[in-house]
């Protein structure tokens, strides 16, 4: 009984490290203002990122580093045409999200002549590899890396002047100009924090399947980003969101079909997050100019 | 003596519109410089120069006699400069102190305490005797405590010149005094005070030298001494000043909106009645239930006890009905008046764009909507005349008259008319009273709530003065006496009524 719940309580800890990640980029992101929908793509391009410098290197860390360098590669872009090109930041997302689909389609031909998927690969391992489920998640290091980084972004928000300045170019920028700080630059950060965490994310990913394989964030982004609101932007509430969403898919795993259809349980995170969005369970105010490139002498106010 | 600052033949025009034309004059150390003029006079946008908000078209500004090139807000601050917005610029969801640090939060390590300096911003609030609570989030504070922590984060980083735009538009009698006092107590510090107002009693009584502007230009700048009441404002309009608006008995009529024991947030058991022909005021210090009184009315947010009658009927479901039945000059008009991106047409029609004459068979009539807001416009005396210019682009008191406007070319039964003046030039205050008072004689019922007390007296029939939730005085015209209503405003004196 223990070890059916060590190993069920394993795979949503597993589920969950992805989310969580990148659901941590998505916070530090929109905090300071900027909406990542891109998300998806920098999941995406890190996972690729993360195999094909694994592959290149035959360092696993060095893979962790590829993994988080294009997200943040990828983020950059979406900040640069967002902030400086003042672009529509949902349009921007999405165009990203297909770029790195394509990008990585096209890489896997090119680099490795499939369609479908990359040659295998041992990423970074659990220390207890071959282990019992819960144990070899305790022993892996990008577990513990994602736990910590729960707490680092917490105090990296909250408890910073950089965490303080940067909430600033959310909730109002002209104080942070008037208080001599750079928006653009503050917001550039976030965005770029989120790319690190997204590409760390795909890392996770592609370190579990050991292989790349076409299409494989499969929609995670965009679960990030909900469990992100449902957590209202705040670190631990957004871990606790992505651990949620974690538990429902793993029971959509776990349960047969005969007791629920599979389907319902894949819908339970939209549907938690369009009833936080409706505001049924406490209202989640986002940042107050999230999505609006800033201009320093716009209104007259 | 070297001025502090310098504008050197400053322009900068938006568009079609000038804000600012070849502006020249300076800023000495330890005065406080008044700059005065109408709505629109380009007060606000020179401002917004000094502190490097806006970037001028022509022109320069000296700091020290030294021509600052390319000025961002970063490098004025540098330059001693500190701006109290008029809208402040603070983040709402930040506490007082974290607003007040903000400066510094770049210049900490990444987990640099943001605590250490809470000593010195403690010193501040005592020996300029600004006190404000500042672990709550500055959202919650009313308008004058969020001057004051504006204020603090000026001195906090030490401006040595201190830009206060509008400051005492949203101040009581009583904080006006003491922040009149705070401005002399700096500009014997050596400081330069730039001090932008339409008061001009308070002009008068801080200023050392007065600036005027008048269509983008400096009219001119004159010591204190040189001037009085009646040159200032025959400067400022450029002309003979406005006939202040006459107040004359009338007998009001039925019954058009009673309050009863009205209970909402700060709002405690207030009750009031408003008939046709009557102006009734509510006055009183903020945060003692005025906007708790006008989030009602409006809908907002229902009463958590009490009623609302109008026309002898409650109004309960039929908010939206009762909302767009009676007329609303809002206290944000940038919220809650304006779509501010969207032209004067789009706006005058606000409100009544799906019936007609604005919409036939659901289709906007564009010719009538044009034709509406270019009359407001000519009736109103909105400048620039250009309806087709977005509602940003006016001045406050432009918008404001505009949004009188169009709420009174309904001719509403009801007017609530929330802060109307605010911030708004004797031109455009003196014009609004007298729109009050021609509705009031049309038979119209008035609600008016503001912090103004000499507005009260100008065109009330009747005044409340909230303390704490209450009516706590309330007399008619003949009966008002000036200290009772003072006092009043903190909760002293008799509060017997005086039905």
């Amino acid at each position: 009984m223990i070890e059916i719940t060590l190993a069920f309580l394993a795979q949503v800890l597993r589920i969950s490290v992805p989310y969580v990640l990148a659901a941590l980029g998505g916070t530090f992101s929109e905090r300071g203002g900027v909406i990542n929908i891109a998300l998806e793509g920098i999941l995406l391009g890190g996972a690729f990122g993360a195999a094909v410098i694994t592959l290149a290197t035959g360092s696993a860390w060095v893979g962790v580093l590829g993994g988080m360098a294009v997200g943040m590669l990828l983020a950059a872009l979406h900040g640069v045409i967002t902030i400086w090109g003042r672009a529509d930041q949902i349009l921007s997302g999405l165009a990203i999200n297909m770029l790195a689909l394509g990008a990585t389609r096209g890489g896997l031909k090119v680099l490795y002549g499939s369609a479908s998927n990359s040659p295998r690969f041992e990423g970074v391992s659990s220390v207890f590899e071959g282990r019992a489920a819960f144990l070899q998640l305790l022993g892996h290091p990008l577990f513990w890396m994602a736990a910590g980084l729960v707490i680092l972004a917490y105090l990296l928000l909250f408890r910073s002047g950089f965490g303080l300045a940067l909430r600033a170019a959310g909730d109002g920028p002209r104080a942070l100009d008037g208080a001599g700080l750079s928006v653009d630059g503050y917001r550039f950060a976030g965005v770029l924090l989120s790319g690190a965490l997204g590409g760390l994310a795909g890392t996770w990913l592609v370190t579990e399947q050991h292989s790349f394989t076409d299409g494989m964030s499969n929609g995670r982004g965009y679960i990030a980003l909900a469990a992100m609101i449902v957590g209202k932007w705040h670190p631990y509430k957004v871990a606790l969101a992505c651990l949620l969403f974690g538990a429902a898919e793993t029971l959509q795993i776990r349960v047969s079909a005969e007791w629920i259809p599979t389907q319902f349980l894949q819908m339970l995170p939209y549907l938690v997050t369009l009833v936080v969005l409706a505001g049924w369970i406490g209202r989640a105010h986002p940042p107050r100019h999230l999505g609006e490139p800033y201009d320093r002498s716009g209104a007259r106010s | 003596m070297i001025p502090t600052a310098r504008f050197v033949e400053v322009t900068k025009k938006y568009g079609r519109v000038t804000a600012n034309e070849q502006v020249s004059f300076s800023i000495l150390p330890g005065e406080v410089h008044a700059l005065v003029g109408e709505n629109g006079a380009g007060k606000s946008t020179l401002m917004g120069i000094l502190s490097g908000f806006v970037r001028p078209d022509a022109g320069t500004v000296l700091i020290d006699e030294a021509p600052v090139r390319d000025a961002t807000p970063a490098t004025m601050l540098r330059h001693g400069v500190g701006l109290c917005a008029q809208h402040f610029h603070q983040v709402p969801t930040l506490t007082g102190y974290e607003n007040i640090a903000l400066g510094r939060a770049g210049k900490r390590g990444l987990f640099g305490s943001l605590r250490g300096d809470r000593k010195r911003i403690r010193e501040l609030m005592q020996r300029y005797r600004l006190d404000v609570e500042l672990d709550v989030p500055v959202d919650d504070l009313s308008l004058g405590e969020r001057e004051r922590v504006e204020i603090l984060g000026l001195l906090y980083r030490d401006s040595r010149i201190l830009i206060l735009d509008e400051p005492t538009a949203v101040l009581a009698a009583s904080e006006v005094e003491s922040l009149l006092q705070t401005m002399r107590t700096l500009a014997a510090e050596g400081r330069s005070i730039i001090f932008v107002s339409h008061k001009l009693p308070e002009v008068l009584a801080v200023a050392d030298r007065v600036t005027v502007l008048r269509g983008g230009r400096v009219v001119e700048t004159l010591p204190r001494r040189d001037v009085d009441t009646e040159r200032l404002v025959r400067l400022i309009v450029g002309g003979s000043p406005p006939r202040p608006a006459q107040w004359s008995a009338q007998v009001p009529g039925r019954e058009v909106l009673a309050v009863r024991d009205a209970t909402l947030g700060r709002l405690d058991g207030l009750s009031l009645t408003v008939s046709e022909g009557q102006i009734v005021g509510v006055g009183g210090v903020e945060g003692n239930g005025q906007k708790e009184l006008a989030s009602a009315l409006l809908g907002y947010e229902p009463l958590v006890s009490g009623e609302i009658r109008f026309m002898g009927e409650p109004v309960k479901r039929d908010v939206r009905k009762f909302r767009r039945s009676i007329g609303v000059i809002p206290e944000d008009r940038h919220r809650e008046g304006l779509i501010l991106g969207r032209s004067l047409v789009e706006n005058g029609a606000l409100g009544r764009h799906d019936r007609s004459p604005f919409s036939s068979a659901g289709v906007l009539r564009w010719d009538k909507m044009r034709a509406h807001a270019a009359e407001i416009i000519d009736v109103y005396g909105v400048r620039p005349g250009d309806a087709t210019l977005p509602a940003r682009s006016f001045s406050g008191g432009n918008q404001q008259r505009f949004i009188a406007g169009r709420e009174l070319s309904q001719r509403p039964p009801l007017l609530l008319a929330v802060h109307p003046t605010r911030g708004v030039d004797l031109g455009a205050v003196q014009f609004l009273h007298g729109r009050l008072l021609e509705e009031r004689a049309r038979g119209a019922a008035i609600l008016l709530i503001t912090a103004d007390l000499s507005e009260l007296e100008a065109v009330c029939d009747r005044i409340h003065i909230l303390y704490r939730g209450r009516s706590f005085y309330e007399a008619a015209r003949n009966e008002i006496d000036t200290d009772g209503m003072q006092s009043a405003l903190l909760g002293l004196g008799p509060s017997e009524s005086r039905r």
